[in-house]
């Protein structure tokens, strides 16, 4: 199968949704002729002009809380953020609106609407451009959330996202964008809500998310050197949550790792380290650890932006410890 | 009254009476429902806004959207919402036009255009916005329009909204209900132009017009205009009426001496039902037994409402949390 | 107070014991006397039991089971109800050695993994065990109480249950037991197999009181000795078999006043005499003179026919290493009494010691046999074939009786119980009943014989 990267993976669910739907629309900034800063709707004015490849003025609120106008009368907007930092001058319009309308409307309206942008610390982006954000919308029901880490998932999580009924947030990691992969050319749906065993493995469970899953994969190629059997799964969605699969790995290693470059409080690892107490308590051969990006607006240069995020070392010293507690 | 170019017939003039009517009685029984213990939550009424409801809506087609505000069982009845699933909803009954999911301020039809009103002020005009998108995009002669108080012309959804609708050309009609307070706070102290339609003839290029609130048939023919606009093509509108609302911003909420009581009695005597009601006789619409025969009309459709929703069951606990999701993903 | 429970001292060289096992746990009651655990020293266990009585609280931080302690080193407390031992107390020395004054250096913008988990024992100061293991070891029926957890926290985890498991299973052939070390031991020193108490004790703790209840039982049921029949139990085999085969043996018992007897026996043994007749022989002369008087129970039978037998020649049945021997005191009532008795003490030695002829364990005509000096009172003697009744002697044990009902007078008198087995091929109830009477008689009054 050919090869082609993270961004030209979801370029093409796009690219194809929007040949086959004309109600699907793009807003953001520069996402029209330029393409997008991430080459997220490269091509895709020539094909469609302006209304469907909407640049917008820089008001996130206005124009999310405008998409879900759109999406409520029979359009279906994907809102481009590029860095979802940017989301958050439209959290009233998202968690107020978008999120609820299905509900407050006894699921006559629907809210089909895509939300992406880039999450994550790295190139030195600072703080206003390194934020991921996801525990936020994962604690409101309303909303899917996608959080791809490879090519193969990233086109089929957003070709369902572009055909469903739903907000989904389909959050795109910096530092995998650029990261190749087999994926199909026909257009394919991947379910939200069932996580990927990605590595099988007996010593310990790592839960890993985005940019943690390649990190932890090439960990565990290493450890396995050692005698070190670690079972490495990725959620693909956080809301909803694949609790099965990582409850039936638990129960087959008793060890849990949760490795998010996110914050650790209320967390992603928070809930499953939580989940997994109130499910599978009695499988637990350690306590549950949790390997988190510093709690801190993340720095620019280089060396203190290194020092937030969990390295090698960490991550390695992480799963060590877990096996050996 | 703007009497000289109506063009419009008894019988249209006298549904507008019967419109602004039925909001009035619908609004004094839920609020009298209110004291009564019989609507659980919060519950704004519309008394004294009457006329902006009747004549925007009156000149939608049922496909047509309206996004609407707190203040919004007005918007609903004038849309189309019956006042049995208004009231049903508003008492917290599975028949009610949210089966019980909304309330007074999240009232929702979509199936004859009422997409919702809402307890936070400013999405309204971005939600109306984008159903104007929408409708361009999808080629449809809809229009949308977007109810709002002077409380939100302040926010920066109307600033984001408008220019929006603006430079995209959308098929939008904002009705700016100026009723001169954003609950407590004096439109006059929330701003140094109080003039909207100036705003949005200068600031986004809008095509705007300031309007008596109190006068239906002014507020019919601005409506009127910008629709026609709308659907051929030709943009978005903004009306700006100017109103005030009879009874406190919530029921049960007191009014704490923000307004006066001679402000209060003037805009009693510019009551937009007796009016239009004076103008049909006047005019030679109307006997006073016809507008006699249409309030009995509405009393009885009313009483039948909230009898209606007294009687009405409320919703089954287990589908507390049913429809949070759609299909797919 | 609290008081303090240490590493006793068990033995002038003792200086550390291993504390093998908790028998009171963690917020136990104990009273004075319970056995609150077990401690191991110079390879032999002894449990301890408290001097005082109270709650136990076993310190988190007290020696676990299976390490050696010192002697006097600090094991648990005993508290009142409701008492908080001192390990609990804010600001104890201990506490404030560990709590950290200060928040933890560690900066929060470091990115971290989770804290440091520092707890080493479970709340109820058992050790501590994950949820896993804990499930693990009720499902593999494991007693992690005395198990040492191998991760870095020293936290029992699965491999550790699983470890005891597959040990338990190597010495039980492949049956996980959940045993208690002092369980363990006994069972070891009585080769008493794991599985065999897997297999007695399913699913259940096995405690030393099991372990002793299969030594027990293994007891009882041991495969016996085998021997090779001497000469003399193949004798007596064949005429026991032959005489419950082959007589109709009835038991009639009566109780004597032997107080006259006793009080003989005393005056004689008072007198000094070289011989002191004992009450066998005492008896030996009581049942000859009643025989004489009663030959149908000195008889035999033979085919159709009865032999009354003209000498009275009495076997007495004597205990020996080899077997019962029975030798005969021929003409028993024609011997005074210290003839009877200088006869019967030279036979019964010789008896016992191997040094009787085979004619003097034959001809003779009646039994008696003496189980007193076992505390025994009534029971039925197999008669002595051919001879055809035989007198079983009870003990004397002073009791209280009625002397005369009507005067309501009690006395305490010596009373022996009497046994007496008869053929009744041979003799009837009655007449065996009047024998016996008639012996009863010559007890209680001896004068009766004397004048004789």
């Amino acid at each position: 199968m050919r090869e082609i990267t993270f961004t030209e993976a979801a370029r093409e669910a796009l690219t194809e949704q929007m040949a086959l739907d004309p109600s699907i629309f793009v807003v953001g900034e520069g996402i029209g002729e330029r393409g997008g800063n991430f080459n997220t709707t490269l091509g895709l004015y020539e094909k469609y002009g302006p209304m469907r490849l909407r640049d917008t003025p820089i008001v996130e609120r206005g124009f999310v809380g405008m998409c879900a106008g759109a999406a409520m009368t029979g359009a279906r907007p994907v809102v481009d953020f590029m860095i979802v930092d940017f989301i958050l001058d439209s959290m009233g319009e998202l968690l107020n609106q978008i999120s609820k309308i299905q509900y407050m409307s006894s699921g006559r309206i629907k809210m089909p609407m895509v939300l992406r942008g880039c999450i994550g610390i790295g190139g030195a982006a600072a703080t206003h451009h390194s934020g991921s954000y996801y525990p936020l919308f994962v604690h409101i029901p309303g909303f899917r959330v996608a959080l791809p880490s490879n090519p193969y998932d990233a086109k089929g999580l957003l070709t369902t996202a572009l055909t469903g009924d739903n907000p989904v947030l389909f959050l795109e990691h910096k530092l995998l964008l650029n990261r190749r992969g087999s994926v199909p050319e026909e257009a394919y749906k991947l379910p939200y809500g069932q996580a990927a065993v990605l590595r099988e493995g007996s010593a310990a469970t790592v839960v890993a998310l985005a940019v943690m899953v390649p990190k932890v994969l090439q960990i565990c190629d290493e450890l396995a050197k050692d005698g070190l059997d670690i079972e490495v799964i990725d959620p693909r969605t956080l809301a909803p949550l694949d609790t099965t699969t990582i409850l039936e790995s638990v129960r087959k290693t008793g060890r849990l790792l949760i490795a998010d470059e996110t914050f650790g409080p209320c967390g992603i690892g928070a809930e499953i380290s939580a989940q997994v107490m109130e499910q599978g308590f009695d499988d637990l051969d350690a306590p549950i650890a949790r390997l988190n990006g510093a709690h801190t607006p993340t720095p620019y240069s280089p060396t203190l932006e290194n020092a937030v995020i969990p390295d090698q070392a960490a991550i390695t010293k992480a799963i060590r410890d877990l096996v050996a507690e | 009254m703007a009497n000289e170019d109506i063009a419009l017939n008894s019988e249209q003039l006298l549904a507008l009476y019967h419109m602004m009517v039925l909001i009035r009685r619908t609004e004094e029984q839920l609020a009298r429902a209110h004291q009564m213990g019989l609507v659980p939550g919060p519950c704004h009424t519309y008394v004294g806004e009457e006329a902006i409801a009747a004549g925007v809506c009156a000149n939608l087609r049922e496909d047509d959207v309206v996004f609407s505000t707190h203040r919004g069982h007005g918007h609903a009845l004038a849309k189309g919402v019956s006042p049995r699933a208004v009231a049903a909803e508003l008492f917290g009954k599975a028949t009610g036009c949210s089966q019980g999911r909304g309330g007074s301020m999240h009232l929702f039809a979509p199936e004859i255009g009422l997409m919702g009103t809402s307890g936070i002020v400013g999405p309204s005009i971005l939600q109306g916005a984008g159903a104007g998108y929408s409708f361009k995009l999808l080629a449809s002669d809809q229009v949308s329009v977007a109810f709002f108080g002077d409380g939100a012309v302040s926010n920066g959804a109307f600033h984001e909204g408008l220019n929006m609708a603006a430079i995209w050309d959308l098929p939008v009609i904002f009705v700016c209900e100026d009723n001169m307070y954003a609950t407590e706070v004096a439109f006059r102290d929330a701003t140094r132009v109080q003039d909207v339609a100036q705003r949005a003839r200068v600031s986004y290029d809008m095509a705007a017009v300031r309007v008596d609130g109190n006068d239906v048939l002014a507020v019919h023919r601005a409506a009127e205009e910008a629709v026609a606009r709308a659907r051929a093509g030709g943009g978005p509108s903004l009306i700006d009426c100017k109103t005030y609302r009879a009874r406190p911003h919530a029921e049960g909420m007191r009014d704490g001496g923000y307004r006066s009581a001679e402000e209060m009695q003037a805009w009693k005597e510019r009551d937009p039902i007796a009016a239009h009601a004076a103008w049909l006789i006047e005019a030679g619409h109307a006997e006073a037994a016809d507008l006699d025969a249409i309030e009995a009309q509405v009393n009885s459709t009313v009483d039948d409402a909230i009898e209606f929703a007294r009687a009405s069951p409320f919703p089954d606990p287990s589908t507390a949390a049913d429809f949070i999701f759609g299909a797919g993903g | 107070m609290a008081i303090e429970i240490v590493m006793p001292k068990l033995g002038w060289t003792m200086e550390e014991g291993i504390l093998d096992e908790w028998i009171k746990q963690d917020g136990d009651e104990v009273q004075p006397g319970d056995i609150i655990f077990v401690v191991e020293s110079d390879k032999a266990l002894q449990e301890i039991e408290a001097f005082d009585g109270g709650i136990l609280r076993i310190s988190p931080d007290a020696p676990p089971v299976g390490s050696t302690v010192k002697i006097g080193e600090l094991l648990a407390y005993l508290v009142e109800p409701g008492e908080t031992p001192p390990f609990e107390h804010a600001g104890t020395r201990e506490a404030a050695q560990t709590v950290p004054a200060a928040a933890p250096e560690a900066s929060e913008a470091a990115p971290t993994a989770r804290g440091k988990n520092q707890v080493l024992s479970a709340r109820d100061g058992g050790p501590a065990i994950s949820p896993r293991a804990k499930r693990v070891a009720l499902e593999l029926g494991v007693n992690w109480a005395t198990l040492k957890g191998s991760g870095s926290s020293g936290r029992i985890i699965e491999r550790d249950i699983r470890a005891a498991a597959a040990q338990a299973a190597s010495t039980a052939g492949d049956l996980d037991i959940n045993i208690s070390p002092v369980a363990r031991r006994v069972a070891q020193e009585a080769g008493i197999s794991p599985a065999e108490l897997a297999t007695r004790f399913p699913g259940a703790r096995i405690t030393r009181a099991d372990v002793e209840k299969v030594v027990t039982q293994r007891g009882a049921d041991a495969a016996p000795e085998r021997q090779p029949l001497a000469r003399i139990r193949r004798l007596t085999r064949d005429r026991m078999v032959e005489s419950a085969r082959a007589t109709a043996p009835v038991t009639l018992t009566t109780e004597a006043d032997a107080s006259e007897l006793h009080q003989m026996r005393r005056n004689l043994r008072a007198d000094g005499g070289d011989i002191v007749p004992s009450y066998t022989d005492l008896l030996a002369k009581v049942v000859a003179a009643a025989l004489a008087e009663h030959p149908a129970l000195n008889a035999s039978i033979e085919g159709d026919e009865i032999l009354l037998h003209s000498a009275i020649n009495l076997c007495l049945a004597v205990d020996t290493e080899r077997g019962l021997l029975a030798p005969v005191i021929r003409q028993a009532d024609r011997l005074s009494l210290l003839e009877l008795a200088a006869i019967s003490a030279d036979l019964v030695e010789r008896t016992r010691d191997g040094n009787i002829a085979t004619e003097e364990l034959q001809g003779g005509t009646f039994t008696i046999t003496n189980l007193g000096m076992y505390d025994i009172d009534a029971f039925s003697p197999i008669i002595n074939l051919p001879q055809c009744a035989i007198l079983g002697v009870g003990r004397i044990v002073a009791r209280q009786v009625v002397l005369d009902a009507e005067a309501q007078r009690l006395a305490i008198r010596q009373m022996m119980s009497l046994s007496l087995s008869f053929d009744h091929r041979v003799v009837d109830g009655a007449p065996a009943a009047r024998f016996l009477q008639r012996v009863k008689q010559y007890i209680e009054t001896p004068y009766l014989w004397l004048v004789n």
